[in-house]
């Protein structure tokens, strides 16, 4: 565990240092509009996340996810993140199971936003403006900046549905997939019970959040 | 198993409800299952772990969620509660200098490491840390390198060996010792060694070693408890979501040492719509690079051929 732990230490700090200055493929220019495009989603959730984060204790849980719901919605491409993590049974699977483990995905989602940005003490975020391409996909590079503590590299990966550039995925320390961590995650639960206890599940993880 | 600092993984993907006091349980699945309709009743005994697929990179999980249950009684047991009251006793600067101090003794063995990947800046740059931390930061007690621009840069014989080439080999859980794999596992026991064999005592004699181990053991716990909580406390499956995390992790370690640069290696995941899959045409030009770690990956459905045309989306469901 130690070494574990000291690892990922060194590793946050070795990538977030390195960020910026590293040569990435099929580099877009900042002040291209079309990159702008890309990092529009990127930019009006964190300025979401910050105002919940400002809101905090004193606006309460529900007002803090009736705010963050529609930036969500907005912003990642919820239904494709529903499929991918659900994997190949998604064809298999009967359309009304379909939406109801979408909209539990949906509320999942915003619900622990919400519950997770409660408090603020003077972070911020950085958007870098060089987008990185692969196939479909648009990797957008982000940091959070603590007051105390070494700066979050979180990268946004998203990709284009109806002409509107949408979040897919998240990386956490340049290394660790919200997708490939909640598809571990799901794994046994929908070998065991399927998309319908896939459902439950998330349904029951956003009721949590609002205590 | 510290996994990053407190706030983060909460502000991030595995963002999870703060679930104070709450200890990880691994009965999700099954009482999800069991809130079913009578349908899938039958398909899911109660008592029993039900079959799985089994997963790439861990031919061992069944011992390995055998050894994971079991820490996990006794971290709520003992471990836990044990490593909390120290923390309360022992006051923080005292906890970070043994920690400083047990970090500063590992400085020889990155230092041979970072020669045997043929890193001599870093290597300079590990012994001077070393140097100066001994001389000038009371044997190691306090950090003063580090606000010389000198961090700690772990690396080991793990490292090392995946640096020239060599797998992981199979994903292993440990009680104490956390998720680590048959490579990385090894790899650390044989870095253990150095010290003991080099210099003598005390490093070779038992009781330092436990005693050493110990500390090092309560402290890490005592400063991942926070991550561990968040991390495991809304996972349906905390084993696997565990591992999930760890081989990621030494992944993107694994990339940065072969000085590969900060794109996350699971950008390299197609990520294919599994309801376009079937349509989608994949063409070889812009095919993603072959994993570039020879760590095992997740189980993805993603087929391996880029979708390099834009996804079309079929009708979404009705999730708004």
């Amino acid at each position: 565990m130690v070494q574990f732990v000291s690892r990922r230490l060194v590793l946050g700090s070795l990538l977030a240092a390195s960020a910026a200055e590293s040569a990435m493929p099929a580099l877009a220019q900042s002040g291209d509009p079309s990159t702008q495009a890309v990092t529009a989603p990127v930019r009006q959730l964190n300025d979401g996340l910050l105002a919940i984060m400002k809101a905090g204790s004193t606006a309460g849980y529900a007002a803090r996810l009736n705010r963050i719901s529609p930036v969500v919605d907005a912003t990642f491409d919820l239904p494709l993140m529903t499929r991918l993590v659900v994997g190949s049974v998604w064809t298999k699977t009967p359309a009304t199971d379909q939406s109801a483990v979408a909209a539990a995905f949906r509320k999942m989602t915003a619900a622990r936003y919400a519950a997770s940005f409660k408090g603020y003490s003077g972070e911020s975020f950085e958007i870098d403006p060089k987008v990185e391409a692969r196939g479909p996909d648009r990797l957008v590079h982000t940091k959070l900046i603590r007051p105390r503590g070494t700066p979050v590299a979180l990268d946004y990966r998203l990709r284009q549905s109806g002409g509107q550039w949408r979040i897919i995925d998240i990386y956490y320390q340049n290394s660790i997939s919200q997708i490939a961590t909640q598809r571990s995650d799901f794994a046994r639960i929908l070998a065991t019970g399927g998309v319908k206890a896939l459902t439950i599940h998330l349904t029951q993880l956003a009721a949590t959040s609002a205590k | 198993m510290r996994l990053a600092p407190p706030a983060l993984i909460a502000l991030t993907l595995t963002a999870t409800p703060p679930a104070i006091g709450q200890t990880v349980e691994l009965a999700a699945p099954q009482a999800a299952a069991a809130a079913l309709p009578g349908a899938t009743a039958a398909a899911v005994p109660a008592t029993t772990a039900p079959p799985r697929p089994r997963t790439k990179g861990d031919p061992w999980e069944k011992f390995n969620r055998g050894m994971f249950r079991l820490f996990q009684s006794f971290d709520r047991a003992v471990f836990r509660p044990v490593a909390l009251a120290v923390g309360k006793i022992i006051p923080k600067p005292i906890r970070s200098g043994i920690r400083n101090f047990l970090r500063n003794l590992s400085e020889p063995v990155v230092f041979l490491n970072d020669v045997l990947q043929l890193k001599p800046g870093r290597a300079v740059r590990t012994l001077a840390r070393f140097t100066l931390n001994s001389a000038v930061g009371l044997g190691g007690l306090a950090d003063v390198a580090k606000t010389a621009k000198l961090p700690h840069r772990d690396n080991g014989l793990g490292n090392t060996l995946a640096h020239y080439g060599v797998g992981p080999g199979p994903y292993i859980f440990l009680p104490i010792i956390g998720p680590t794999t048959l490579r990385d596992f090894s790899s650390a026991q044989a870095d253990r060694l150095v010290l003991p064999l080099a210099v003598g005592k005390p490093f070779n004699r038992f009781d330092w070693q436990l005693a050493t181990g110990a500390l090092a053991g309560l402290d890490q716990r005592i400063e991942s408890d926070e991550d561990l909580r968040t991390l495991l406390s809304g996972a349906a499956d905390p084993y696997a979501t565990l591992r999930s995390v760890y081989l990621q992790s030494r992944i993107a370690e694994i990339a940065e040492i072969k000085g590969k640069t900060a794109t996350p290696t699971t950008f390299e995941d197609p990520l294919e719509d599994p309801a376009s899959a079937d349509t989608a045409a994949p063409t070889g030009a812009d095919a993603p690079v072959a994993d570039p770690s020879p760590a095992p990956t997740e189980e993805a459905p993603a087929p391996p051929p880029a979708a390099n045309e834009v996804q079309i989306e079929p009708a979404s469901p009705a999730g708004t």
